[in-house]
């Protein structure tokens, strides 16, 4: 136990150290921040949003007749485009004189009929939609009688979600359901590619360099590889973390956040719940991926394979929409019962419903048995000779290193 | 008590005998010789005492019980192929290896230090392992062994790379440690050293012992009726050797059954026209007693260097 922390601490400062790793950590996200700065200077206010939304002024001057009398004033980001004429005549010549392209006339029956006309020199069946709806936004907004309400009609479903704490609707949860898994997925999968990586680098080094022979002599192979792999995957976590902090604080600094409806928690015992399938997967890809790297004769080899290892860590993804909609139906069940698919669905599961006690205990316990026994698996091939000599695994080797000889 | 009793170990990797009925004791206060020729089954035998291999058959007792965990902490090994983290400070390094023998970080450092300075690699302390030179990563190697003060030390192949005056300081160590009542096991083809160090020896051969005891009494054993003298003068005839022959600047003398050294010595001794300057009773060299030992049934000296490969290493 405490040669387990000693090299679980060395791994964790050794690596930490590192120059690629500090600008893996903090510079990556330090070029993030900056472009994020960089984009939300010239980014839109929501003012500048709005203002999408609504009609701009076609790129000529257009021309208008008001018989009706509805049109007092035209907005002001529009008024520039837009001259009013006494009468047809006035327009008709106006358009001859090439000051405008085309002119509406707003009849006096406007009011009853609804039917404005349009004058155009050139029919343009594509453009000609642009251009009404310049016009249509400027009666509106004399109908209405103020331009806020003009642009309230125009945009009448500015959508904000809200959850009522305790009482989480059905559609905030589903939608919370299925992204949360997929996110928990990354932040594991992202953790031990990265802890993963470092531990296959820090065996095929320790086999380089020879030092395993010393280490074999000095700590049990269990210790090693329990202390490669907490301090390795401490810095996977502390890496992660780093990232999502970052993230978390470039779009607090741009203003923004994540998707999240206001007020949804996911609870501290849920939480808790998804730390520890998270920490029991972590241990179990770690220890599957250590024995690999005690296998196979180099680092190559090792990390090529690894994407093997993390298949079943997948699995769940093919069936997210089964376990979202029935999350205690029996194929959400048998998954999150089965160690390798676990961690994964029992998260996915955890976000919408309470599974029973007994299926969590019994995953927990599963998943607890699972690692252990890989970890004992893996300490095993730790002190073969295959580790030793660093020869290609055969069946006979593989054999002879389970059986510890 | 012994400190380590091997008995009738045998091991076998797939179809080659690496180690055949061997077994051995070293005890506290000694230098054992772990001797042989490549693939000889030295370094299997000792990956056995450490449980780094389990044997086939046979028993190993290690310091009173099986081998386990805690044990390790009370051994200093220097295995034959040997590394340090290349990219970690000197001081650093050895620090930490202390530290997995059980060692407190500040009586670990406190230990380091003492060493470099012996081993005068103190001004080295902060550099990188890589940055140091072949001599100076062996010496470093040495206090990685030596660090936490163990109980019994398995030295393999210590000399390796090291240069006239460094192996002067290591065998000052050794013997140092010797006379603090430690058990030291040493494997190397060095033979001058095994005689200047070794108290007893083992000398394996394709898999099996075939010499073990004494260091004198294995050399006395070996020895002939044959004197060494150096004389100034012509030797000439001399009543009761059989044959004579030069040797390193002095003559070997053959004595027939009946003639003692000590009747040549009163004989030469006896002559005007010699001045003795050298006299001695020839015994063979170890290096004598190994080739003759490992010599094949055809009477032919197998390549040593270029003989079976270690059974793992």
């Amino acid at each position: 136990m405490r040669n387990m922390l000693t090299i679980a601490r060395h791994e964790f400062v050794t690596l930490v150290r590192r120059k690629s790793f500090l600008l893996m950590v903090f510079g990556l996200p330090l070029l993030a921040m900056v472009m994020v700065a960089i984009l939300n200077v010239s980014a839109p206010t929501e003012e500048d949003m709005m203002a999408l939304l609504l009609p701009s002024a076609p790129d000529q001057a257009q021309g208008y007749v008001d018989e009706a009398g509805v049109v007092s004033r035209v907005p002001e980001a529009l008024a520039p485009a837009f001259v009013s004429y006494p009468s047809v005549d006035d327009a008709r010549r106006a358009v001859a004189a090439g000051e405008i392209t085309d002119f509406y006339v707003v009849p006096s029956d406007y009011l009853d009929s609804g039917t404005v006309i349009s004058y155009s020199r050139d029919f343009n069946p594509i453009g000609a939609q642009n251009q009404v709806t310049a016009f249509r936004y400027v009666l509106m907004a004399n109908v209405a009688g103020s331009e806020e309400l003009a642009s309230l009609l125009w945009e009448p479903f500015r959508l904000e979600e809200v959850a009522v704490q305790g009482e989480q609707t059905e559609a905030s949860t589903e939608a919370v359901s299925y992204w949360l898994p997929y996110a928990l997925l990354m932040l594991l999968f992202m953790s031990l590619t990265f802890a993963t990586g470092w531990l296959l680098q820090s065996l095929s080094d320790e086999k380089d360099s020879r030092m395993l022979e010393v280490m074999l002599s000095s700590v049990a192979p269990t210790e090693i590889l329990a202390g490669k792999t907490i301090g390795l995957g401490a810095a996977g976590i502390l890496q992660v973390v780093a990232w999502l902090g970052t993230a978390g604080l470039a779009l607090a600094v741009g203003g923004r956040g994540l998707n999240i409806p206001e007020g949804y928690s996911l609870g501290l015992d849920k939480l808790l719940l998804g730390l520890l399938f998270f920490a029991l997967g972590y241990v179990l890809y770690a220890s599957l991926v250590a024995g690999l790297g005690a296998l196979a004769p180099s680092l190559r080899d090792a990390s090529q394979a690894t994407i093997i290892i993390y298949a079943p860590l997948f699995i769940p993804l093919w069936f997210i929409n089964s376990i979202v909609n029935q999350p205690n139906g029996l194929p959400a069940v048998i998954m999150s019962l089965v160690p390798f698919t676990a961690p994964v669905t029992m998260l996915a599961r955890v976000v919408r419903v309470a599974p029973p006690a007994w299926q969590v205990a019994l995953s927990v316990a599963l998943l607890l048995l699972t690692a252990y026994g890989s970890i004992r698996l893996a300490a095993r091939l730790f002190r073969t000779q295959t580790l030793l000599s660093g020869q290609p695994v055969s069946v006979a080797s593989l054999r002879s290193a389970l059986r510890g000889d | 008590m012994a400190l380590v009793e091997v008995q009738h170990v045998s091991k076998r990797f797939g179809q080659m005998q690496a180690v055949r009925d061997v077994s051995l004791e070293v005890d506290q206060g000694e230098i054992f010789g772990l001797l042989g020729p490549n693939g000889a089954g030295k370094t299997t035998t000792i990956r056995m005492m450490l449980n780094i291999f389990r044997p086939d058959s046979g028993t190993i007792i290690m310091m009173g019980g099986p081998m386990n965990e805690d044990k390790k902490a009370r051994i200093g090994y220097l295995p034959e192929e040997r590394g340090l983290y290349r990219e970690l400070p000197l001081l650093e390094c050895l620090v930490y290896l202390a530290q997995l023998k059980g060692v407190e970080k500040a009586a670990a450092e406190k230990s380091v230090r003492h060493y470099l300075e012996q081993l005068d690699l103190a001004e080295s302390a902060n550099k990188k392992v890589k940055d140091l030179s072949r001599g100076m990563q062996q010496k470093a190697q040495i206090i990685a062994t030596v660090a936490h003060e163990p109980e019994l030390l398995i030295y393999d192949e210590p000399f390796q790379g090291l240069d006239p005056v460094n192996v002067r300081r290591v065998k000052d160590l050794m013997e140092e440690q010797r006379a603090s009542g430690k058990a030291i096991i040493m494997s190397t083809h060095q033979m001058n050293q095994v005689e200047a160090l070794c108290d007893r020896i083992l000398l394996v051969n394709r898999g099996e012992g075939v010499l073990y005891g004494r260091l004198a009494d294995i050399q006395s054993s070996f020895a002939g009726n044959a004197i060494r003298v150096q004389v100034e003068g012509e030797l000439g005839p001399v009543p009761g050797v059989l044959a004579m022959h030069p040797e390193n600047g002095a003559q070997r003398l053959t004595l027939d059954e009946h003639t003692s050294p000590q009747a040549v010595l009163a004989s030469l001794c006896g002559r005007p026209d010699l001045k003795v300057l050298g006299f001695e009773v020839a015994t063979p060299s170890l290096d004598d007693i190994f080739i003759s030992v490992v010599t094949d049934a055809s009477g032919e000296v197998p390549d040593l260097h270029a003989a079976a490969q270690e059974a793992i290493t």
